[in-house]
C-alpha cells in the first residue's frame, strides 16, 4: 500500500514538495520538477509555513497562485511531526487560445514598435529601461494598435520605477498550437525590482494580440506566437 | 516661428518620436496647452499631408460636403473642439489621423495608440530662452533698434503666443522716438479728454512713469531729486501721492 501511495504521489498531476524544518527540499514528485527550475524554494516553503494548521494535520486553502506559466487555485499543507512539512499545489487549467484575433494583422518589426511605445509612454519619465533584445526575431504579424496599447499600458505601469529590464527572445523548444497549426513563440519579459501591483486589464489587452500573459511577483511575461 | 524648437531634451525626444512614428499606419495624438508648438511640430514632420480644423471637418461630414474616403492620411487640429467625438472618430476609422488636442480626454485617447505630450514652455527652459531671443531679434529688426534690451519675463506666466506679443509690445515701446511718444500721448489725451479727464489726472500719466524710472535708476530720494532737479520735499509729496501706483 505504501509503495502504491508513493507511486500515486509521484505520478500525480499536481506538484508535491516535501521540506524539512529549515526549508530544504527533501523530496518532490515529477510534476514539481518544472517548479524547481524557477528557484521558488524559499517562497514555497514560506507559503507552506504560513498556511500550515496550528496542530499536526492538514490544512487546505483556496488561493490563486501564478508561477511563470503555472497557475494554481488551491494548496494543501500537512505535517505529522516537526521535522517535515509537505505542500501540494492544485493546478488550475489555463484555457488555451484556440482561435486567433486576425483583424488588421500587419507584418511588423516588434522592436521598433516597442521602442515607439516606450518613447511615447515614458516621454517625461526618468525610468531607465535596460534592453536585452534577440534581434534575430523575425517580423511578426500583429495588430498594430492593440500591440501599442498593450505596451503603453505596461510602460505606464512601470513609469515610477527607477529601472526595469526588458528581455525579448524566442522560446526555444516552445510552440503554440493555434487552429491546429504550430507557431514559434516570442517571450517578452519585463523584470522589475519592486513587486508588481495592480495590472488592471492588461490580460485583456494581451489576448487582443494573441498573447499569453504570465505574472510573477517581479516579472510580467508576454508570450506571442510568431504568426 | 517656422520650426518646432528643439533646444530642450524633451523637445528633441518629441520630434524624434513623431518622425519615427509617422510612417506607421497608426493614429497619433499630440497633446499640449495653447502655444506649446503642436501645429509647428506636425507641419514640420508632415509638410505634405492635408490639414483641417477638426470642428470644420465635423461640420462638413454632417453636411455631407466632404468625401472622407478620398483621404488616406489627415492632420486634424483641435480635436477637443469636436462636439460628438466618438461619432466623429468612428467615421475616420479607415484613415490615419494625426491630431492635436489642448486637453486630455480618455475618449479621444482610446482612438490613438500613440500619444505625444508636449510640456508647457515654463518646463522647457532652453526652448523658452531660444524663443525669447528669436522674437527679441525679430522685433528689434522690425522696429529698427540695435540697443541691448534687458527684458525680464516670468517664465511661469507665459506661453509662446503671449511671449511673442509681450516682446513685440515691449520692443515697440522701447523704440519710440521723442516725437512718436508725443504723438502717442496726444492720441491718448484726446481719448481721455473725451471722457472728461482733468489736468491733474492726466498729469499722473507723465509723473508716475517718471518717478518709477527715477527709482529704478537712482537709489535714494536725495539722488532722484538732484538728477530731476526738483525740491526734495516736492519729490516726497509726489511719491506719497502716487504711492499705491508706484508700488504696483
Amino acid at each position: 500500500m505504501n509503495k502504491l501511495c508513493e507511486q500515486l504521489i509521484d505520478n500525480d498531476l499536481n506538484p508535491y514538495i516535501l521540506f524539512d524544518t529549515d526549508g530544504k527540499i527533501l523530496n518532490y514528485n515529477k510534476e514539481a520538477e518544472s517548479l524547481m527550475t524557477l528557484q521558488l524554494e524559499k517562497e514555497l516553503f514560506n507559503l507552506a509555513l504560513n498556511n500550515a494548521s496550528l496542530e499536526y494535520g492538514f490544512n487546505k486553502k483556496y488561493i490563486n497562485l501564478i508561477y511563470n506559466k503555472h497557475n494554481f487555485y488551491a494548496i494543501l499543507v500537512g505535517y505529522l511531526n516537526e521535522k517535515e512539512i509537505i505542500l501540494r499545489l492544485y493546478k488550475a487549467v489555463i484555457p488555451s487560445i484556440e482561435t486567433i484575433h486576425s483583424n488588421n494583422l500587419q507584418l511588423m518589426n516588434i522592436f521598433n514598435l516597442i521602442d515607439i511605445s516606450q518613447n511615447a509612454s515614458l516621454l517625461h519619465s526618468k525610468l531607465i529601461v535596460q534592453k536585452k533584445y534577440d534581434v534575430s526575431i523575425p517580423d511578426i504579424n500583429i495588430n498594430l494598435d492593440h500591440f501599442l496599447y498593450f505596451f503603453n499600458h505596461c510602460f505606464k505601469l512601470f513609469s515610477k520605477e527607477e529601472t526595469i529590464t526588458l528581455k525579448v527572445n524566442t522560446k526555444i523548444g516552445r510552440r503554440r498550437i493555434i487552429n491546429k497549426k504550430k507557431y514559434q513563440v516570442v517571450a517578452i519579459d519585463f523584470l522589475l525590482k519592486t513587486p508588481i501591483g495592480n495590472i488592471d486589464d492588461l490580460d485583456q489587452k494581451a489576448k487582443k494580440i494573441n498573447g499569453l500573459l504570465f505574472i510573477e511577483q517581479y516579472k510580467i511575461s508576454l508570450e506571442l506566437p510568431i504568426l | 516661428m517656422k520650426k518646432f524648437i528643439t533646444q530642450s531634451l524633451s523637445s528633441q525626444k518629441i520630434l524624434n518620436l513623431l518622425q519615427s512614428s509617422v510612417h506607421l499606419p497608426i493614429n497619433i495624438l499630440v497633446v499640449g496647452s495653447s502655444g506649446v508648438g503642436k501645429k509647428l511640430l506636425i507641419k514640420e514632420v508632415l509638410p505634405q499631408t492635408p490639414i483641417l480644423e477638426a470642428s470644420t471637418l465635423e461640420q462638413k461630414l454632417l453636411d455631407k460636403k466632404i468625401n472622407i474616403d478620398e483621404y488616406t492620411k489627415l492632420i486634424l487640429f483641435n480635436l477637443d473642439e469636436v462636439v460628438n467625438k466618438q461619432n466623429f472618430l468612428d467615421k475616420l476609422k479607415d484613415i490615419t489621423v494625426i491630431a492635436t488636442s489642448r486637453q486630455h480626454s480618455v475618449l479621444i485617447e482610446n482612438y490613438f495608440p500613440i500619444k505625444i505630450d508636449i510640456l508647457p514652455l515654463k518646463e522647457r527652459k532652453e526652448d523658452f530662452n531660444y524663443i525669447k531671443q528669436y522674437y527679441l531679434n525679430e522685433a528689434k529688426k522690425i522696429y529698427n533698434t540695435k540697443d541691448d534690451i534687458d527684458l525680464n519675463i516670468d517664465i511661469n506666466y507665459i506661453d509662446s503666443l503671449s511671449l511673442k506679443r509681450h516682446i513685440y509690445k515691449y520692443v515697440f515701446m522701447y523704440s519710440l522716438e521723442e516725437n512718436e511718444i508725443q504723438t502717442v500721448l496726444e492720441l491718448f489725451f484726446i481719448k481721455m479728454l473725451k471722457k472728461n479727464a482733468t489736468y491733474k489726472k492726466l498729469l499722473a500719466y507723465f509723473e508716475i512713469p517718471l518717478l518709477k524710472s527715477g527709482q529704478f535708476l537712482f537709489k535714494s530720494q536725495l539722488q532722484i531729486a538732484k538728477k530731476l532737479d526738483i525740491n526734495r520735499i516736492t519729490l516726497r509729496k509726489k511719491l506719497e501721492q502716487y504711492k499705491d501706483k508706484i508700488d504696483e
